[in-house]
């Protein structure tokens, strides 16, 4: 219950908010002799000033009926007139809580209060404000619609609506952090999705305990299965086509109310090579791409590792020719092969590092002089070999190869160690890294999938869309991602698909 | 035991990963001369029947390890102390693969590094791997499965095109009659790797559908000994009888005779990468039976605890088992014909026999 006298009303809503001026009451008086004293309050810039003022103009203000005036002598008459009358906006409610209020005026709604009675009517007015929706910035496509995601919910889970018009796409939504209140929703496909899944989902947003929420990327790191991996075990999006693709394969969505990127979960390994482009170019030229994606997936990780090796253990293994070229280039140079790789590779680091936080407008300057002047000049001063700017090149661009960046930024870090490995144990040493880095992929589950399925547990049944893009034709059967109900957590249904 | 259940697919890729392990560099079966390969094939045959005796063992005890139905066959006065000395076996085959394994790499490409590091690096990945488990070594198993075919493929097929293989070298069959033939199954190539699968005894409680599981083990055991046999036969048809014999790892040689256009040359990376991985697979097998035997004889809640002791006590027993490669080969000839002998064939048997005597008595009041 609030307080009954719209006075003390309106002082607990003021002391509430410290006094702050962007709090905005008007009172107003509904007929005459005695009438009702009320008072509409809302937040200065969250809603829509002009709709409330032709809201009040229009619907609040106006002289009561003859009807109207004999129900407004009833026991809550009045906030039943004022309920129907706000009515003509949409979505007003009657409610006596003043958590919900306050949570209700900090989401843009507008709170009408009545003197005399113990509930307040809540109606959505809130202004909707926010970039339009633009071309996706870190998932480019060819050939393939070109929204994204925005920072507004209410926009992105639209924007996936609109591709999906099936009243089975449902949605449920969460605030989260004590004192940031997000917006989080989940969506899936009901029937499709596995609903312990979803449950799985549900109950780790709700044991989230945090004060505040900035980011998807806050929620992402919340709800993983492990903390200490450098491998993403919860994919993101920024575009509408991949996400409802995803929902479609009985994935959950989750859509954070400021961010563009929304989460995607369970997911795994060979996730991070596949876009959605794959499926709009010919199915063979899809299956082309990804070889690509997956061989530049390995010469990130380990290019500038074999070359260590090869030159400092394995001589034998190049060519002669190749081989006297490459220690004629190395006679003057005073590194071991190892510093000179890492050398270069923390000179690519900070490049790539000052590219991304330099404003546009200089960006252009950095890599011209990074990767044209310091590379050639580093050459010709006799600092490093012309072989390794090559190397270190082709690295870097290869890291790019890869549309997850999320697994992309992994590889990037894994690849020094992987230096380390090679300079002190040569090819055993990276074997050996191989073998580690493959064993904790194989330890890693998103949302109880294995990081690694399908490859291992081996299925053949699900090779179909993975490396290889058969074609839609023959894809009849929904891909079994989520390994089907009962597996979210347990193993019990899983051996059904192993071999 | 740990709650985790491995299919079918991962226990054979285990199976085959650990039946290439050291057997295809070492020189298996060369002592019959050219004809390795059949002494290879008859050991195939002994070790099939061999498995054939574990897996009737297991039937009778589906949940149970080797370690604890020798308690339930024998009593805990002799089953318990049995146990105990699997677990040093296991714990001795894991060093010895280690072992085989450094020397190797050091004599291969490693030549200025210490043993000691190398074994390292081996024993820590293999600590990791089993202390996440059975079902990550079994899944990690099914990838290198897949690279170990590929290295295979393309290691005949760069030995093919570069011409060097001559099928004359392998003639005659027979030349000098069975004897050495069979006498070298005996002594070697049905112990080595086959008679080793015991530890396999300690992993068949893991499986998830055992008739299914067993039938693509003995599938696998049987692909796993052609391909020993067709690399033995494809090493003398390469390098001749004579070098052949007298390289400690002929496959290593072998291989790097590949030369195409001069562009192409020294392969042997193929081979220390194929010895890596079976030899990865092979130690922590072995590893992985110790950790699992002493985890179910001393009733250890967790097996992740004694991961890291035993890897240490593998580490030590690797490096101080022999002074050198030559000794270490030595000392290798005679526990394949005493100790594997005695805990891969002769204790199996025994109990095999002892616990169908058990049946039977139950049987008839």
């Amino acid at each position: 219950m609030l307080q009954l006298d719209i006075g003390d009303a309106l002082d607990y809503v003021k002391q509430s908010f410290g006094g702050s001026p962007d709090v905005i009451v008007r009172i107003l008086q509904l007929g005459s002799h005695p009438g009702v004293r009320m008072a509409v309050v809302h937040i200065d810039g969250l809603t829509d000033k002009g709709k409330i003022n032709e809201f009040v103009a229009q619907s609040l203000l106006l002289a009561p009926s003859e009807e109207e005036l004999r129900s407004m002598d009833n026991q809550g008459g009045v906030l039943e007139v004022v309920l129907k009358r706000t009515s003509t906006v949409g979505d007003a409610k009657a409610c006596g809580d003043w958590n919900f209020i306050m949570h209700a005026l900090l989401s843009g709604d507008i709170v009408i209060l009545l003197d005399g009675s113990g509930e307040a009517i809540v109606a959505d007015l809130r202004k909707f404000e926010g970039r339009a929706v633009a071309e996706p910035t870190t998932e480019v496509t060819v050939r393939g619609p070109k929204d994204s995601f925005i920072e507004s919910i209410d926009a992105n889970i639209a924007l996936v609506r609109r591709r999906l018009k099936s009243v089975n796409l449902w949605l449920e939504t969460f605030a989260i952090g004590r004192i940031s209140k997000t917006d989080v929703a989940i969506l899936y496909i009901h029937g499709v999705a596995d609903n312990l899944l979803v449950q799985e989902v549900r109950n780790r947003l709700t044991d989230i305990k945090i004060e505040a929420i900035q980011g998807s990327g806050n929620i992402e790191e919340l709800i993983r299965d492990q903390t200490f991996t450098p491998f993403p075990t919860v994919f993101n999006t920024e575009r509408p086509d991949m996400a409802v693709a995803n929902l479609l394969e009985g994935r959950v969505a989750v859509i954070v109310d400021g961010t563009p990127f929304i989460l995607i979960a369970p997911t795994n390994f060979s996730q991070f090579f596949k876009t959605t482009e794959d499926y709009y170019q010919r199915f063979d030229f899809g299956f082309f791409m990804r070889i690509i994606r997956y061989f530049s997936f390995f010469v990130t990780l380990l290019l500038p590792s074999s070359y260590i090796a090869l030159t400092t253990f394995h001589h034998e293994m190049i060519p002669t020719v190749l081989v006297i070229n490459l220690l004629a280039q190395r006679e003057g140079i005073p590194f071991p092969a190892f510093f000179e790789a890492m050398l270069m590779e923390a000179a690519f680091e900070i490049m790539r590092e000052a590219g991304v936080r330099m404003p546009r407008a200089v960006g252009q300057a950095v890599s011209i002089v990074g990767a044209i002047v310091l590379g050639s000049a580093a050459v010709e001063a006799g600092v490093v070999t012309a072989m390794m700017v090559i190397i270190v090149s082709l690295t870097g661009i290869a890291s790019f190869a890869t549309p997850g960046i999320a697994l992309s930024n992994a590889v990037r870090m894994i690849r020094f160690p992987m230096m380390l490995l090679a300079s002190t144990f040569g090819f055993y040493g990276l074997m050996m890294g191989m073998i580690f880095l493959v064993a904790h992929m194989t330890s890693l589950k998103s949302f109880g999938v294995p990081y690694l399925y399908p490859f291992s547990p081996y299925d053949p049944w699900r090779q179909k869309d993975t490396i290889w893009r058969s074609p839609l034709k023959t894809a009849r059967t929904r891909p079994d991602l989520t390994m089907k109900q009962g597996t979210a957590r347990g193993d019990s249904e899983r051996e059904r698909h192993e071999t | 035991m740990e709650k985790a259940k491995i299919s079918p697919g991962q226990l054979a890729a285990l199976i085959f990963l650990f039946e290439m392990g050291t057997a295809l560099v070492v020189s298996l079966g060369l002592k019959a001369e050219k004809d390795a390969w059949l002494a290879i094939l008859l050991g195939l045959a002994g070790g099939m029947g061999l498995f054939g005796v574990y897996v009737s063992l297991y039937r009778q005890f589906p949940d149970h390890p080797l370690t604890s139905y020798v308690r339930i066959i024998l009593g805990r006065w002799i089953g318990w102390p049995l146990g105990l000395l699997y677990v040093l076996f296991f714990i001795y085959g894991a060093a010895r693969d280690l072992r085989d394994g450094a020397d190797l790499l050091i004599s291969s490409v490693l030549d200025q590094t210490p043993m000691i590091a190398v074994s390292s690096i081996m024993i820590l990945t293999t600590g990791y791997v089993l202390h996440k488990g059975i079902e990550v070594l079994a899944r990690t198993a099914q990838i290198y499965f897949a690279v170990l075919i590929i290295l295979g493929v393309l290691s005949n097929f760069l030995l093919a095109v570069s011409g060097v293989i001559d099928i004359d070298r392998l003639l005659p069959v027979l030349e000098k009659g069975w004897s050495p033939v069979i006498r070298t199954t005996l002594t070697q190539s049905f112990e080595f790797p086959f008679a080793e699968m015991i530890c396999f005894t300690m992993l068949l409680p893991y499986l998830n559908r055992p008739a299914k599981g067993i039938k693509l083990g003995m599938m696998t055991l049987l692909a796993g000994g052609l391909v020993l046999s067709f690399s033995s036969a494809m090493d003398i048809a390469v390098l001749g009888v004579d070098i052949a014999g007298r390289a400690t790892f002929p496959l290593l040689m072998a291989v790097s005779l590949v030369n195409i256009k001069e562009f192409i040359q020294r392969m042997d990376v193929l081979v220390v990468m194929t010895l890596i991985i079976g030899d990865f697979f092979k130690v922590a097998v072995f590893y992985y039976a110790a950790v699992q035997g002493a985890t179910d004889i001393f009733r250890i809640r967790d097996h992740r605890r004694l991961v890291y002791p035993i890897g240490l006590i593998i580490l030590f027993i690797s490096a101080i088992i022999a002074a050198n490669f030559s000794e270490h080969i030595e000392e290798g000839n005679f526990a394949l014909m005493t100790v594997f002998l005695l805990f891969g064939v002769v204790i199996p048997i025994v109990l095999w026999g002892a616990a169908w005597i058990r049946k039977a008595l139950r049987q008839s009041p």
